[in-house]
């Protein structure tokens, strides 16, 4: 997927918001604070709202181009979004809802079918029901599926963790997951719940003040610390995908590695399932660990329980007002968060071999890839 | 009840019908106007669609009656045509669409105003054109509202007098529809007990046309939710 935003000027009201951007990657997260233009970014694109100049190309096709006078109506662009409060029809029945686009496809090429949905989904027996019966996590499943039955290029989400607890939101990555996998249909997010979306993705699209302030791997605008939310964000997370590789039956551990031939492995408590899926040896599974879960030293320990105890590099050294987060490349880069004593007293700078130290269990699997 | 109430019974609810079917169309589309569009002159055509509701009913009629009339600027023209326009059923219709009209309108517009225009955009979204997202999702989603309108405008039509006297005239047999029979009954002595019947008719008319508006009313507010 290649969508490409050059030079997009928009005012509303008194704000006036201005795009220039290049996403190539098959999912990408809009990160932002509230009333940063997150919204505005995916309804210029979805073209639910028209900039004053500007051009939008997506997959070779011009979206938009004040030039040329070309501006592509809504409905013609292929382009689905998920709303932030899933406006399902009231009116319809999760049936009807679902088949909504049916007729305006005009033999365009089918690579979602409603079977396919409804079983991925896991809403048959929503079907009958009204909008209003359903519970928050269902309704977004609906709206997910209404709009990827409508057979779009890309799909656009906004906020679809918002008003979700921590049980749903975790269904619903797995489900966006899924679907980037299966259908292979791009995924465009807004969410401003990092560790949502990092999961997700570790490609973020930085939005603040109405403009793109950075677009890259989470790692490297950490790293970067131009964006110092990001990384003093609390619910930072370390997103690694993996190969799961061994499965140790007498002490109920598992070994992970960033790819076969990586010297260091990750051991992490062996679960059998995750969300109904059976995890099988050599599957590509996403992993996160959250950063206050590493902790650092200068050697090896053997008299203690922790069984991951990596060698890596300081790559870098980031303090925040509230933590100091320290890069370390094991052979794949990790952040972790300590605090500005531990780094006194450790004598750590950047080019320093250090330990990390991870506890099996905090170790999470986010998603298995099919 | 004699035959001859009977038939001004008929022949008001029949206007009442007919002015209701004819005001559909043209309060969907002024209610939807009035709602999503910011047209200009939006605040003078609001105050001529809501003059009639203002206005004393007996104004409108006279103004009807100046437009309309043999002598008027439009009727003479339908008169060389052998259109006349007063005095007779099509004159208690145009009567019962102007005079109903303002509370049908008022009614959808605000049934279009509750609808959030993120469905129509949700819609478009999934294919739709704004043709059919009108009639799959905004419609549909302010229909009770709409019922409503044409429940309201129905029985404001039932009651119409004043406007309706000075177009239609009070022509017994032709143009006399409860409000007109149950005046000039009003004015006779004896006749107590036609008037009585009538009222009560009218009465239970409307109170249906009422009390199933605030039904319909209910019901839209639990579609929207």
């Amino acid at each position: 997927m290649h969508l490409k935003l050059t030079n997009i000027k928009h005012k509303l009201g008194r704000t006036l918001f201005n795009y220039n951007v290049e996403i190539n990657h098959p999912i990408t997260a809009i990160y932002g604070p509230s009333g940063a233009g997150k919204t505005t970014l995916i309804n210029l694109i979805a073209g639910l709202e028209k900039p004053q100049s500007g051009s939008i190309t997506f997959n070779k096709t011009t979206l938009f181009d004040d030039r040329k006078q070309i501006s592509v109506p809504v409905n013609k662009r292929q382009l689905g979004i998920v709303f932030q409060d899933n406006y399902l029809f009231p009116h319809l029945n999760i049936h009807k809802n679902l088949c909504y686009s049916q007729q305006y496809l005009n033999g365009r090429q089918e690579y979602v079918s409603f079977n396919k949905i409804v079983s991925l989904l896991e809403i048959e027996s929503l079907l009958n029901k009204k909008p209003s019966e359903l519970s928050g996590g269902e309704r977004q499943r609906v709206a997910i599926g209404r709009t990827l039955l409508s057979q779009p290029k890309l799909l656009l989400l906004d906020e679809p963790f918002s008003n979700l607890d921590r049980q749903k939101r975790k269904q619903i990555i797995s489900y966006l997951l899924k679907i980037n996998d299966e259908f292979k249909v791009p995924l465009l997010i807004i969410s401003h719940d990092l560790e949502d979306v990092l999961k997700l993705t570790n490609q973020l699209l930085i939005v603040k003040n109405g403009c793109i302030q950075d677009s890259d791997n989470y790692l490297q605008i950490a790293e970067k610390g131009e964006v110092s939310e990001i990384i003093s964000h609390k619910r930072f997370l370390n997103i690694i995908d993996a190969i799961y590789c061994k499965v140790s039956n007498t002490d109920g551990l598992a070994s992970c590695k960033p790819s076969i031939d990586a010297d260091n492995a990750l051991l992490l408590t062996h679960k059998r399932k995750l969300q109904n899926n059976i995890i099988n040896e050599g599957q590509r599974v996403r992993i996160c660990i959250h950063p206050d879960d590493i902790a650092l030293g200068r050697e090896q320990i053997s008299s203690i329980s922790i069984q991951n105890q990596l060698k890596g590099l300081v790559t870098g050294i980031k303090e925040t007002d509230e933590a100091t987060f320290v890069f370390i490349d094991c052979g794949f880069k990790l952040i972790s968060e300590i605090t500005r004593s531990s780094i006194k007293k450790l004598k750590i700078s950047i080019g320093d071999t250090v330990y990390c130290y991870i506890k099996s269990q905090a170790i999470e699997v986010v998603h298995i890839y099919e | 009840m004699s035959i001859e109430e009977i038939q001004i019974i008929w022949l008001t609810v029949k206007v009442a019908l007919v002015s209701t079917v004819i005001s559909l169309p043209i309060s969907i589309g002024l209610g939807w106007i009035l709602a999503r569009k910011n047209i200009p002159g939006k605040h003078i055509l609001e105050g001529i669609i809501a003059l009639p509701l203002v206005a004393p009913p007996v104004v409108t009629g006279y103004l009807l009656l100046l437009l309309l009339g043999k002598n008027g600027f439009i009727g003479h023209w339908l008169n060389q045509i052998n259109i006349e326009l007063v005095f007779n059923f099509v004159a208690l219709v145009i009567a019962s669409v102007v005079v109903s009209l303002p509370l049908a309108v008022r009614t959808i517009r605000s049934a279009f105003e509750l609808v959030d225009p993120v469905y129509e955009k949700a819609s478009y979204t999934l294919g739709a054109s704004k043709m059919n997202t009108f009639f799959r999702v905004t419609l549909p989603m302010a229909l009770p509202g709409v019922v409503s309108g044409m429940i309201l405008s129905f029985a404001r039509s039932l009651g119409e007098f004043g406007a309706t006297i000075t177009l239609a005239g009070n022509i017994s047999g032709q143009t006399q529809t409860i409000s007109l029979m149950v005046y000039s009954n009003m004015q006779i002595p004896g006749n107590e007990m036609v008037v009585t019947r009538l009222v009560a008719v009218s009465l239970l008319i409307s109170l249906g046309a009422i009390m199933a508006s605030e039904y319909l009313k209910n019901k839209r507010k639990y579609l929207i939710k």
